[in-house]
């Protein structure tokens, strides 16, 4: 039996697979690894069972070595897709004797003739790969204002100096987006006790330019992506060299203060482009998707082409508090931008708060 | 593809590896949550199938078998890489978390996160389900267990994520 909430989780599962599997994308020498494998279990085969090898390879059609190379060109890319080669056949009443025997191969750590021959020529990575907000600033024209994207990358040590990598050293992917902080600077350490994360960074953060303005918000950017990254965290202090920094930049009275988020409406970007996000390629309907806040909850959206505006359209987030919303939008094969605007409610005239570019294919 | 039925083993792994080598590798990369030990996977998968091709000799049976072969390399490297590193994603989100709730990618991390921390076996069928779409009788098939089975894998499977999901709400 399902509920309807069941089907609810079903289909949120299948969009977060579909998400998850999109981005996996193999490396394009797989065949070139699958057919060194053969190549090695063939003479492994040979060396260490002689008379099976050759049974095979007499009676049952054990290819010549020269086929290999004769096919290489052919399908080597794993794009190309071969028509009909694979359907499986769902009724297929499998013999005990055609069931798949997996455990049977010999593993490349197996005694080999020669020297060994890897799978992969890569070493396997035990650091898994994780996807982890990143907080950036953008100056919609009232100020600078944090915006997220998320990155996936490497796990380094935890989730928080992670995401603070990244937010120091690898630009947004959005070109509108910048972090303020010292591209140079670097987490030393992360420790966390009672929902407190002491961050300690490199001497090298201590060295930048800003406002008082820029500077409380750069603030808020590590605050915000430290918390989000592990959502245990509430608060956030900072060391630099292992040691607290009384005044930082010049403007920030830190000493041992620990730093919570402040409140969204004061610091966040009033409309976040969740979908497409900076440079998707998207099948039409392109589902477009905003999270912020705006008078009356009404967000403008449009979508350009070049300088030429092709469609607008206007979705409902809230005012007052920040909410989601999407639409999806037909939109023929092509490079867009697309701009999200809020009233301002005095004059009635558009401000834009985000934009994203991407293309339909 | 008429000709297909006399592939020879290596024309077979060319064929079979053209259009389906990237969906196994991501399958694997849903299990194991790493796609280089996907990668792996799914080349010694490829490996197997070849040295198995004179008993399988219909491309309608590789399929399942490379997907069967899959799951279970997939399930011996989870085993091996130990209960340590599988939970090094890190605690579960807490309540906190109302904007997760709000944004559709962290809202993908719970729920796959949720579905990293079922039993074996429920996650195995969810993913054969919802990723690979595949029917109950493929997953049976694929996983060497019976319709019923998968059946009730599967709504646990759900209704366990469900659960998980409500608690961290």
């Amino acid at each position: 039996m399902t509920t309807p909430d069941d089907d609810l989780i079903a289909a949120r599962l299948r969009r977060a697979l579909e998400a998850e599997a999109d981005m996996v994308d193999p490396s394009g020498d797989g065949l070139g690894h699958i057919r060194t494998g053969i190549e090695a279990r063939r003479r492994r085969s040979w060396w260490r069972h002689p008379a099976l090898a050759l049974a095979a390879a007499a009676g049952l059609g054990l290819a010549a070595g020269g086929l290999w190379f004769g096919l290489t060109g052919k399908g080597s890319d794993d794009t190309t897709a071969v028509a009909g080669g694979g359907s499986p056949a769902p009724t297929s009443s499998t013999s005990p004797n055609s069931t798949p025997t997996p455990t049977s191969t010999p593993t490349s750590s197996a005694p080999t003739t020669g020297a060994p021959v890897p799978l992969r020529s890569t070493p396997r990575t035990a650091a898994s790969t994780v996807t982890v907000p990143v907080y950036y600033q953008h100056d919609d024209g009232s100020g600078p204002r944090l915006y997220r994207e998320f990155h996936r990358t490497r796990l380094v040590t935890d989730k928080i100096t992670t995401a603070l990598t990244q937010m120091f050293a690898t630009p947004a992917q959005d070109p509108d987006y910048s972090s303020r902080w010292p591209k140079d600077a670097t987490v030393r350490g992360v420790s966390i006790a009672g929902g407190t994360a002491t961050v300690d960074l490199s001497r090298a953060a201590t060295t930048a330019n800003l406002s008082d303005a820029a500077a409380d918000v750069a603030l808020q950017q590590l605050v915000y992506t430290a918390t989000a990254a592990d959502l245990s965290v509430r608060k956030v202090k900072l060391t630099f060299g292992g040691r607290p920094v009384d005044v930082l930049w010049g403007h920030l009275a830190l000493a041992d203060r620990s730093f919570a988020r402040a409140p969204k409406l004061d610091v966040q970007g009033l409309i976040w482009i969740l979908a497409p996000r900076q440079g998707d390629r998207a099948a039409s309907p392109v589902t477009v998707s905003v999270y912020g806040t705006a008078f009356e909850g009404n967000v403008t959206l449009k979508v350009l082409r070049g300088a030429t505006e092709v469609t607008t359209t206007t979705v409902t987030t809230a005012m007052g508090e920040f909410a989601s919303a999407s639409t999806k939008l037909s939109l023929p094969a092509g490079s867009y931008s697309l701009r999200a605007y809020d009233d301002n409610a005095e004059t009635g005239a558009l401000v834009e708060r985000d934009s994203k570019s991407f293309t339909v294919r | 593809m008429s000709a297909s039925t006399s592939w020879d083993p290596d024309e077979a792994v060319t064929a079979i590896y053209a259009a389906h080598y990237r969906s196994l590798v991501r399958l694997g990369a849903l299990l194991v949550h790493d796609q280089g030990a996907a990668e792996e996977i799914v080349q010694e998968s490829f490996i197997a199938m070849h040295g198995a091709w004179r008993r399988l000799r219909d491309p309608a049976r590789a399929l399942p078998y490379l997907r069967q072969s899959v799951v279970n390399r997939s399930r011996s490297a989870l085993r091996h890489r130990g209960v340590a590193e599988r939970h090094a994603s890190g605690p579960p989100p807490d309540a906190h978390s109302a904007e997760q709730a709000a944004l559709a990618a962290l809202e993908n991390e719970a729920i796959l996160d949720a579905l990293r921390r079922l039993p074996e076996r429920q996650r195995e069928v969810l993913v054969l389900r919802y990723y690979a779409d595949l029917s109950e009788t493929e997953i049976a098939d694929a996983l060497g267990i019976s319709r019923g089975t998968v059946k009730s894998h599967a709504s646990r499977g759900i209704a366990a994520l469900r659960a998980k999901l409500e608690q961290m709400a």
